[in-house]
């Protein structure tokens, strides 16, 4: 024993292996890092949706997963046309093959996913008033169930092939101290922080962002001073089925398209939202990195969790957070009155 | 329709003849149910009965201390799962599982809701949303013998059959083809039954007190000297020891087990039956079961062709239907089916309440306008429209036997109107007696009570010769 420490040869091969192991172990943390990185920003996009509209409503959308993906079905049609797969009856074989390229197709699924938020907010929520949370909640699961079987029983239960709208082939990615980031993680991220930029613009600067924010601060107010604080929420809801729509439009490619796409999804967007606040952008943001890194990380290097069980450090994440900090990361905390 | 149909004192003579027919209406409904059904309906009876349990616990927490826990799936995972084991792998029989598992739920509610409860509104909401979307993957994990004991993503059958000792074989229905699923169809109901008369005294009990103080006012409770956190913890502990009791059901119901059972969908079934039943009502529960298993196999036979293809209940669609029913209701009857079913009861039956010197509070009297009264007509229509449809439906099936619907329909109206017929009936021939209605009265009230009764003597038979039938008498 004490003669193989002692041989110099030896100790330097010894070293040369901890070097290598350690490098390949750096790039193996990278290349998860940059893996994490695609599923982080649509855990985000899909958090910001919830965190805007309980942030104007007071409300978690459970249907916000689903309302994505139906606008996904939507992009998925724009873009295929009545196919023979395709035409089962129902809303498929309606539209035209009109030939839109991807990134348009997108454009049109969130304008159509805007309209089904707002029209939701019009005919679902508003007529309800101050109605309770268990009533709020049950309406949104209510829409859960029927958009998830309806777009069933249109489109199949089947999944489905959805384009890429960034390259995404093999070869397609920058190599990073050995470690590969794709293309499509950066465009994603792309995506997700220019509409994140509009979206500040457009609350700081402008007077329907203005509006918006007085709103969600104190609606009695608001409209004490002339703001319409229906059409206000009606714009929020626009906006936050706006990203999900794009969430669910640029996720479908990697976990195609089928009517359950985004249950899973929505849990962890849930996660992210409650562990940054669900109130702030800002902490949507951040959790769903967290969430979307501590997904990929944590089975990787704990033995105990599997990869199935990669739900479980999201959600104990959430549930720690809101005991330790109910407010979350960056969220404001509630005051009670009496 | 506006003044209910009768006016009676409480606790008079009448009062009790109303409560009896309805403990009779009970009574008949579980007892006609293992003869009358199908064994693979008397399955799905079991179902509903087991469901209702779980929407009872629900309920404690939902409904009765207002709080949004929506993740009692798990728990009735947890009940389910130790029963299995226990009495798959240990040998052991389901009543000595039984203490078992109702404290196996308890220290899991304790331990689950002590954090959790901290947690208020929708903050809750996903707290337990979690829980009941991350116990099915738990149910898999390979550490600690977990998926040795629940069988992994396979499921535990248990091969253990439950079948009536001879001592008992006495019992509607467990005699014969249906055998097997009447007997539990017993056992379900013994359990429910013990169930129900827990909970509602627990909830007439000082803690249970506490428990709707604290939905009512959280503060004002505390004020008065509720213990919150005691009381809240207590309440969802026991609620979800109720939640595994429903648990244990299941697994003595279906006698198999499997982690994709307990999924958030279930949790999500117990969310529509509670809405659909009624919050924070007994009643409402068991309803919710019913409606729940029922309403999920009428929209199986929807068949609706249109055009090219035919839109099919069997498939998606189902859900679809919940959904659109679960909005419908939050809409226009947040009270659920029981304040529905409470809205047609007080067009029926007014109940005055007592003096403490045994008066009526208002006097029947100013109840009872006298001599315009209609009552007597409507009475009489109620009792006619029953027979006549049961003549309808049997002329009908001679010219096409497809026409039993009516036939059936018949049958139904007669049970439900008959008694209410014959008792308002007989009440305003009373009041004819007592000078207080004109004598038009005296003949649809006498043709009321006369075919009210008969109805009523019709549904006895009916009951006694599903009995004959099946005990060969």
């Amino acid at each position: 024993m004490a003669g193989a420490t002692s041989d110099p040869r030896l100790e330097s091969n010894l070293l040369a292996t901890f070097f290598l192991q350690t490098t390949m172990d750096l790039v193996l943390l990278l290349q998860r890092v940059f893996d994490a990185l695609f599923n982080s920003a649509i855990y985000s996009s899909l958090a910001l949706a919830l965190v805007i509209i309980f942030r104007s409503t007071g409300l978690l959308n459970f249907a916000q997963g689903e309302m994505a993906t139906f606008t996904a079905y939507i992009a998925f049609v724009l873009l295929a046309g009545p196919q023979p797969r395709l035409t089962g009856g129902g809303l498929a074989g309606l539209v035209p093959g009109v030939p839109f390229t991807v990134p348009l197709a997108i454009v049109g699924a969130v304008l159509c996913g805007m309209a089904v938020g707002a029209a939701t907010e019009r005919v679902l929520i508003r007529p309800l008033g101050g109605a309770s949370d268990l009533a709020l909640v049950n309406i949104t699961i209510g829409l859960l169930l029927a958009t998830n079987s309806l777009m069933a029983q249109w489109w199949g239960t089947g999944p489905r092939i959805f384009p890429a709208i960034f390259p995404s082939g093999a070869g397609q990615h920058f190599t990073i101290l050995g470690a590969r980031l794709r293309y499509s993680t950066i465009g994603v991220w792309i995506v997700l922080l220019s509409v994140l930029i509009l979206l500040i613009l457009l609350l700081r600067h402008t007077r329907v962002g203005l509006a918006f924010r007085a709103v969600s601060i104190s609606p009695s107010n608001a409209e004490l001073v002339g703001v319409r604080v229906g059409p206000t929420l009606m714009y929020g809801w626009a906006m936050a089925s706006g990203f999900g729509a794009l969430a669910a439009c640029l996720s479908a490619n990697s976990v195609l398209l089928e009517p359950n796409m985004m249950l899973r999804v929505l849990v962890y967007a849930f996660a992210a939202a409650t562990l940054g606040g669900l109130d702030s952008p800002k902490g949507a943001l951040v959790g769903g990195l967290i969430i979307g890194l501590s997904q990929t990380l944590i089975p990787a290097y704990v033995p105990f969790i599997g990869f199935e069980l990669s739900v479980l450090p999201a959600l104990l994440a959430m549930v720690l957070i809101l005991l330790i900090r109910p407010a979350g990361l960056y969220g404001t905390k509630r005051i009670e009155r009496v | 329709m506006s003044t209910p149909l009768v006016v009676v004192a409480k606790d008079s003579a009448e009062h009790k003849r109303w409560k009896y027919v309805q403990w009779m209406y009970l009574a008949g409904f579980l007892i006609l149910a293992p003869l009358v059904l199908e064994p693979f309906e008397i399955g799905k009876m079991n179902r509903a009965l087991v469901l209702s349990v779980a929407i009872l616990a629900v309920n404690l927490v939902v409904g009765f201390n207002g709080m949004l826990a929506l993740g009692h799936s798990a728990f009735m995972g947890i009940g389910a799962f130790v029963t299995a084991s226990m009495v798959q792998d240990e040998n052991w029989d389901y009543w000595q599982v039984l203490p078992v598992v109702l404290i196996v739920g308890f220290i899991m509610g304790v331990i689950i809701g002590l954090p959790a409860l901290r947690v208020k509104g929708l903050y809750l909401a996903l707290v337990t949303i979690a829980q009941a979307a991350v116990f099915p993957t738990l149910v898999n994990i390979d550490e600690l013998g977990i998926a040795a004991r629940t069988g992994g993503p396979n499921g535990k059958g248990v091969s253990e059959e439950v079948i009536a000792p001879g001592f008992l074989e006495w019992l509607p229905g467990v005699e014969g083809a249906r055998g097997g699923s009447a007997y539990r169809y017993w056992i379900i109901v013994l359990m429910l039954g013990i169930t129900l008369l827990v909970i509602t005294n627990y909830l007439r009990s000082r803690p249970g007190r506490a428990v709707l103080a604290i939905r009512d006012n959280e503060a004002g409770a505390a004020v008065y000297g509720v213990n919150l956190p005691v009381a809240k913890t207590m309440n969802f502990a026991i609620s979800a020891s109720l939640g595994s009791l429903a648990g244990l059901m299941w697994c003595l119901d279906k006698g198999f087990v499997a982690g994709q059972d307990f999924t958030f969908l279930l949790a999500i079934d117990l969310i529509i039956g509670l809405v659909l039943g009624g919050v924070g009502t007994i009643q409402g529960s068991l309803v919710g079961g019913l409606f729940v298993v029922w309403v999920n196999d009428l929209t199986k036979r929807i068949s609706v062709p249109l055009g090219l293809y035919t839109l099919n209940g069997d498939g998606p669609l189902a859900k679809a239907i919940f959904g659109l029913i679960l909005i419908l209701f939050t809409f226009f009857a947040p009270g659920g089916i029981v304040s529905l079913a409470r809205l047609v009861q007080s067009k029926l039956i007014k109940v005055v309440p007592l003096t403490p010197s045994g008066e009526p509070i208002q006097p029947l009297d100013s109840m009872d306008p006298g001599m315009e009264s209609t009552r007597a007509n409507t009475a009489m229509k109620m009792a006619v429209i029953g027979p006549v449809l049961l003549a309808v439906g049997w002329l009908l099936m001679a010219v096409n036997s497809l026409i039993v619907g009516v036939l059936a329909f018949g049958l139904r109206m007669t049970i439900l109107m008959a008694p209410v017929a014959m008792l308002v009936g007989s009440n305003e021939l009373k009041a004819h007696a007592a000078g207080n209605r004109p004598d038009s009265v005296k003949g649809p009230a006498s043709m009321a009570r006369l075919l009210g009764g008969l109805g009523f003597l019709f549904v006895i038979a009916y009951a006694v010769q599903r009995f004959a039938l099946n005990y060969d008498f």
